[in-house]
């Protein structure tokens, strides 16, 4: 399996020349197995995913952890929604009183979006996420509700025997002054021993402290998380948007121990799971 | 087995509160119980964990205030957990440390969007 980040940015995109060596758009990879693809959100990011990788495909499966629009805002522009013949599958977080489809509809139609989402020349399906764990393709999929504003879903990834679990927006320290044991860690059972963790680490420690209850955590709650549910390999991501590489370098390496390695998600690198 | 995330904002919550709060899951295990709670129900959480529906229900005795055993439609606890309804009753608990206290009951099903029946949620108020 193989995972390519297209966006790996929290909150708006951010570019300059700050940015470059880790990006600056906004949520998005893609899991790449036996010539089937599986996206991971949907920001600003998945434009280029869609340019470079995604046009190919027939069907395209989207799953979205949730609908700020930081994880959605790519999906307007995301190419294979205008190829007349392709099948888009988007799979999102439940509600009780909207379907996904009303719900993206809010942003895809004017007047934030000049097309009506049943304009769009695709095939498009909205699927409300499964509690019990469903395929895609070579991807078997579960998903949860994790700690983040507003119904948000983490995914864990399985194919080919590996793991990736990927919670890029989660704040699993709410409330707590360590984080707790495993019954009562918000997403734990999706992170269990990942082969790789893709979790959030927006906040610098002194951010954090004016921003609990926004759903985002920093890279040391990142790390302690990651040790706590046994994960193999940790990828820090939804970085600050004003976080420049030459500060996520000094995050990393403040992190990384010998038993767990540590990274920072990078837009365009590819990750052999 | 982690607990689904809407209970364990509900633990963080509760945990934070002054107001005496339990949390149980649909079988009616008690899986938490805030400091506030504790002070009523003579042990902390710390102290007992988690407890089944017959350890607690042998642990913490409700009855009338007249002394008798509590019929299902009159335990508070009961009409929630197995009933669905959120039910009130004024009650008196033997503790775990083995004081009578006398407690208003308020018991309110929770459903969520991943549960339908996620558990109950009782509050306490003591009647001096």
């Amino acid at each position: 399996m193989e995972l390519t980040f297209y966006g790996v940015r929290g909150s708006f995109p951010s570019p300059g020349r700050d940015f470059v060596r880790y990006g600056g758009n906004t949520s998005s990879a893609i899991l790449r197995h036996e010539g089937h693809l599986l996206l991971l959100d949907a920001g600003t990011g998945i434009v280029r995913a869609g340019e470079i990788e995604a046009c190919h495909n027939q069907r395209i499966d989207i799953l979205l952890t949730h609908l700020h629009m930081d994880h959605v805002q790519g999906l307007g522009f995301f190419g294979p929604l205008f190829h007349p013949g392709r099948d888009v599958h988007i799979w999102g977080p439940p509600s009780t009183t909207r379907s996904l489809r009303k719900r993206l509809g809010r942003y895809l139609s004017p007047p934030l979006f000049p097309v009506h989402f049943n304009e769009l020349p695709a095939k498009v399906v909205c699927h409300d996420a499964s509690w019990d764990r469903w395929e895609i393709g070579p991807f078997a999929v579960n998903a949860q509700l994790i700690t983040h504003p507003g119904p948000t879903l983490g995914f864990r990834i399985q194919a080919a025997g590996k793991v990736v679990a990927f919670l890029p927006d989660h704040e699993p320290q709410l409330g707590c002054k360590d984080l707790p044991a495993g019954p009562w860690l918000s997403g734990s059972a999706l992170a269990q021993n990942a082969d790789v963790l893709i979790h959030d680490a927006q906040y610098t420690q002194k951010e954090y402290e004016t921003r609990v209850g926004w759903g985002h955590c920093t890279p040391e709650v990142a790390l302690d998380y990651a040790r706590k549910v046994g994960a193999k390999r940790l990828i820090l991501d939804s970085h600050e948007p004003t976080r420049t590489d030459a500060e996520l370098d000094a995050s990393v390496a403040r992190l990384t121990t010998q038993e767990l390695p540590v990274l920072a998600a990078a837009e365009g690198r590819v990750y052999t799971v | 087995m982690q607990r689904p995330v809407e209970l364990i904002l509900a633990r963080q919550w509760c945990a934070l509160l002054t107001t005496p709060v339990l949390l149980f899951e649909p079988d009616g295990t008690l899986v938490y119980f805030n400091e506030a709670a504790a002070a009523l129900l003579g042990r902390t959480y710390g102290e007992s964990g988690g407890l089944t529906r017959a350890v607690w229900q042998a642990a913490f005795r409700m009855e009338d205030t007249l002394g008798a055993s509590l019929s299902q439609d009159d335990n508070p606890l009961a009409r929630a957990l197995d009933d669905g309804i959120p039910a009130q009753a004024q009650v008196v608990l033997r503790g775990m440390d083995g004081e009578l206290r006398t407690l208003q009951v308020t018991s309110v099903p929770l459903g969520s969007l991943s549960q339908a029946k996620l558990g109950i949620m009782a509050l306490l108020h003591e009647v001096r």
